[in-house]
């Protein structure tokens, strides 16, 4: 299990590092997007296990696809829907880690 | 082609695999061949038991094939060697390429079409003048963009393509390749390969010599061609030979790829592989235009060919699984398909293991510490996992890397900080249960159970069918539409006995297919429908169980001394039962034998049907002289002439050109492996520029000239050691006969670098070091490389800490690269450094 202090907007941070160098594919960055957002839901699981409501899940799992997209595409990076999954997970912070 | 039409070649090559020791049962028909006076030719970096018995050995570095085999081409061509009658006739020597196509020649080492901001190629410029070619439906074709975003594949049903049969138009694939390969002179061989250009000359020689109306030629290869970052192109450098030379879809012609697991075949036909669906169908991507059945058949069905059946094998497929839920009204529950996102292979999802991401992982049948690249990291993984579950019949490197693994030794991991849980779970072995295995061939084979398997052991078959059950039960009350795929889900095989076993042999009649309405078994694929009346688990194994009671499978019945020799009667190839695929092209255009002495089948025209000595792979009734109707707009089988073979092609032609599918060019070309210590002598581009690479902190490439890294490395496997190791280290009998790891050197290096016989020595790279004792021998070379020794060593990859013998994992050494089309790693071509002496004084640290 990865503990971060603040992985989510770390996260954040990541893909905003990756969106701007496009349509270069970032490498690093997305990695460090990747392992922020794991530990984003390592705590949320922890949470949720715990018997607290804490965030959505369904949402963070598809935003984890598509860094995951973004990190090893097949044919071409998917830009849009990273911007698009970058603004769900804004959304997402917002309320863990406000 | 089968393993034993093998014997009917009159020049076998085995390049990429050292076949006679680890493929001795295919080798014995290699052998049958030389004693019928073929010319056997091992082109191999090492000189092993198969260079022993070959006629001759060329040896050449490792990584550099396409270099050699491109030699070939130009030698073929230059020389006017090649098979006219048959290259004209049946591949796209003569079609037209768009004006706008540029190779490596006069595109500074890429081909046109290339956009450096995204490292990838747009195919525009590959296609045949006037025509968006589809690519045959195959793995590769889901990583393209092709299907949902280029051009009009309709329009291949307007008319042929465009071709000039005189070979004079500048930009047919005759005058391209040409241009490609001009450079690839016996002098620039010697100077990429090693290869001494008069050896090089005796192969390319002795291949041309053996082909034609009367003789053919094949190539045998093993992963020793798969597993580079031009693994694809490798395989494709050969195919333009033996197009060349017409020894395709003939007796004694064609290119074996020897299949080295059990059933590795199988575990891509029904495959264990992530971008398929079972049988070669594209798995849908959720980037492309694949939101509903419709759309997703609409653009990845070729008009032309018979891949236009698509639709059928799909459907089937859809009700196969998911049986009385799968209906026209929900597309047949297309919906419950999970969506490809992005490249979800092995090397990725070992990095996606480091992140965090995969909280959990099943190992059947493998043993990652052992098998995978950069084994360093995966243990490193599989200690961020939350659980494990490994199943196998010995414990294994993989099972417990908590406890024993090489960071735990080396005081790089700690067992106490390691949260994984981990399920080591007994497993069967092949004896202890009924089941198949596809190998070589896409032979598939029948065993039956003739034991039962000790305490807990169970089948893989057993273990995955009650973890169904029990994934079903959890989910049986679940109002979640995502939980669908698996309520939908059929999962009812017979049980049998206290342990409650599925019937195998109901799985395999479910592969088979089905009619619905009544559960009578399909006979043949092309009784399958797209609408819902046939259920088919794999449309290419229809006819292995083709009534009740009759498992083809099962069948031992070989030819007789008389022949025919095709012995269609020992077990089931695929596809129905046919041994040779595309044995149309055993026959000239106008229906006959090339020759007498190179039969198979023909048209007979009385019956007005193709026959002969193989199942046809053709429409038995189409006559050689139909030709398409290009004012209908044909499509499907009826775009294809009489006179084309190809039948999974668009157009029916073998391609030496690949106008579609491929990420990294549509002609092979010498790149340098992803870690070389030599400058690439033919192109500025040092590696292809499509190469998979994912530098991370502990997966760092060996840079080009770091003079830490001055020798090439490969690996391989051994007779003795079966594969991972593990069941054949763990055996007294086997375990004694390669009882430790050993690194070959040559004494050339070994007296450079003060090494002795049996002495010990490190090797690193940047992922990690090992230690392992020296086996200094002639059977590995120098090479002069461009002016300069190039020292090259080899160690075998399957050893590790379990059984009796034991030492250092090879693939801590290697990185986690892959292969622009499949991303394979790279195992047989990087570098390292050697050094006399040890880690540390004291223990080894395999």
């Amino acid at each position: 299990m990865t503990t971060l202090p603040h992985p989510g907007h770390a996260a954040l941070a990541a893909l905003d590092a990756a969106l701007a160098r496009q349509p270069r594919q970032d490498g690093a960055a997305l990695e460090r997007a990747t392992t922020c957002l794991s530990a984003v839901r390592d705590g949320m699981i922890a949470e949720m296990r715990a018997g607290r409501a804490y965030g959505d899940l369904t949402k963070l799992n598809a935003v984890i696809s598509v860094v995951l997209a973004g990190r090893f595409p097949l044919g071409e990076i998917p830009w849009d829907e990273l911007r698009r999954a970058r603004g769900w997970l804004a959304d997402l912070v917002e309320r863990v880690e406000p | 082609m089968a393993l034993w039409d093998l014997a009917n070649s009159d020049c076998i090559v085995v390049m990429g695999s050292n076949m006679a020791e680890n493929h001795p049962v295919a080798f014995r028909f290699v052998v049958e061949a030389q004693r019928r006076g073929a010319t056997v030719i091992h082109v191999d970096p090492r000189f092993t038991r198969t260079s022993a018995l070959a006629d001759l050995h060329a040896p050449i570095r490792s990584g550099s094939d396409i270099a050699f085999l491109g030699g070939i081409i130009r030698h073929l061509i230059e020389n006017d060697l090649w098979f006219r009658d048959f290259a004209l006739a049946y591949t796209n020597i003569a079609h037209i390429i768009e004006d706008g196509y540029e190779g490596p020649e006069e595109n500074d080492g890429l081909f046109s079409g290339f956009d450096p901001e995204t490292g990838s190629y747009s195919h525009d410029t590959w296609q045949y003048a006037g025509k968006t070619v589809p690519s045959s439906v195959s793995e590769h074709r889901v990583q393209m963009q092709e299907s949902s975003k280029d051009g009009d594949f309709e329009s291949m049903t307007e008319g042929p393509p465009p071709t000039d049969p005189t070979l004079q138009h500048p930009n047919c694939v005759y005058q391209i390749l040409r241009r490609h390969y001009a450079r690839y002179t016996p002098e620039m061989v010697e100077r990429v390969t090693g290869c001494p250009q008069e050896v090089f000359l005796k192969v390319a020689d002795a291949l041309a010599r053996n082909s034609g109306r009367e003789r053919t030629g094949a190539f045998c290869y093993a992963v020793g061609w798969t597993h580079h970052s031009v693994g694809v192109q490798i395989i494709r450098a050969a195919t333009i030979i033996q197009g060349l030379l017409g020894n395709v879809g003939r007796p004694g012609g064609g290119i074996m790829a020897l299949r080295g697991h059990v059933s590795i075949q199988g575990s891509t036909d029904i495959p264990t592989l992530y971008n398929m669906l079972p049988t070669y169908l594209p798995q849908p991507n959720v980037f492309h235009d694949h939101a509903s059945l419709a759309d997703y058949l609409r653009v990845e069905t070729p008009p032309t060919g018979w891949w236009a059946n698509m639709p059928k094998y799909v459907v089937s497929l859809l009700k196969a699984w998911y049986g009385d839920a799968a209906t026209r009204a929900n597309d047949w529950c297309y919906p419950f398909l999970p969506k490809l996102t992005g490249d979800l292979s092995q090397e990725p999802m070992t990095l996606a293991m480091a992140s965090g991401v995969v909280r959990g992982q099943f190992i059947l049948g493998q043993n990652p510490l052992v098998g995978a690249v950069n084994a360093d990291f995966v243990e490193r993984g599989l200690g961020k996992l939350e659980w494990l579950v490994v199943r196998d019949f010995a414990m294994t490197e993989t099972a417990n890397f908590w406890q024993k693994g090489r960071l735990i030794e080396r005081g790089e991991l700690r067992t106490e900080d390691i949260d994984t849980e981990v399920f080591f779970l007994p497993a069967a072995m092949p004896g202890e249960k009924d089941g198949s295995v596809t190998n070589t061939s896409r032979l598939v084979q029948w065993h039956d159970k003739v034991c039962e398997a000790p305490g807990d052991s169970r089948s893989d078959l057993w273990f995955i069918y009650h973890l169904g059950k029990r994934l079903k039960q959890l989910y049986a009350d679940s109002r979640e539409i995502r939980d669908g795929p698996i309520q939908g889900l059929t999962w009812d095989y017979p049980e049998h006995g206290a342990q409650r076993e599925p019937e195998a042999e109901a799985v395999l009649r479910e592969i088979n297919g089905y009619r619905v309405a009544t559960g009578e078994q399909v006979p043949s694929y092309k009784e399958l429908k797209d609408d819902g009346s046939t259920a088919c688990g794999g449309w290419m194994y229809c006819g292995i169980y083709p009534k009740a009671g009759h498992n083809v499978a099962r069948s031992r019945v070989p030819d007789g001394p008389d022949g025919p020799g095709s012995h269609l009667g020992w077990a089931f190839a695929w596809p129905s039962n046919r041994r040779t695929l595309y044995n149309r092209a055993s026959a000239d255009p106008a229906g006959k034998p090339w020759s007498e002495a190179k039969k198979m089948i023909w048209w007979d025209e009385a019956k007005e049907s193709w026959t002969g000595l193989d199942v046809p792979d053709f429409v038995e009734t189409k006559r050689p002289d139909y030709r398409p109707d290009w004012s209908t707009r044909p499509h499907g089988m009826d775009a294809l002439g009489g006179d084309d073979p190809f039948i999974m092609e668009a157009d029916g032609k073998s391609q030496l050109f690949v106008p579609s599918g491929l990420r990294d060019g549509p002609l092979p070309t010498h790149y340098e492996p992803v870690e070389s210590p030599v400058r690439n002598p033919l192109y500025d581009r040092q590696i292809t520029p499509t190469a998979k690479i994912w530098e991370q902190e502990g997966n760092r490439l060996n840079p080009l000239g770091d003079p830490r890294f001055p020798y090439v490395f490969t690996t391989y496997r051994l007779t003795e050691l079966h594969c991972g190791g593990v069941p054949t280290r763990v055996m007294p009998h086997t375990a004694e006969l390669q009882p430790e790891a050993f690194v070959e050197v040559s004494p050339e290096l070994a007296g450079e670098l003060g090494i002795r016989h049996l002495g010990w020595t490190v090797l690193s790279s940047l992922r990690g070091e090992i230690e392992v004792r020296a086996m200094v021998t002639e059977r590995v070379r120098p090479f002069r490389i461009d002016g300069r020794a190039v020292h090259q060593v080899g160690m075998p990859w399957v050893f590790g800490r379990e059984g009796y013998a034991r030492g250092a994992v090879a693939n801590v050494l290697l990185a986690i690269t892959g292969d622009a089309n499949t991303s394979i790693h790279s195992t047989k071509a990087v570098t390292c450094g050697l050094r006399p002496g040890r880690l540390s004084a004291g223990r080894g640290q395999p």
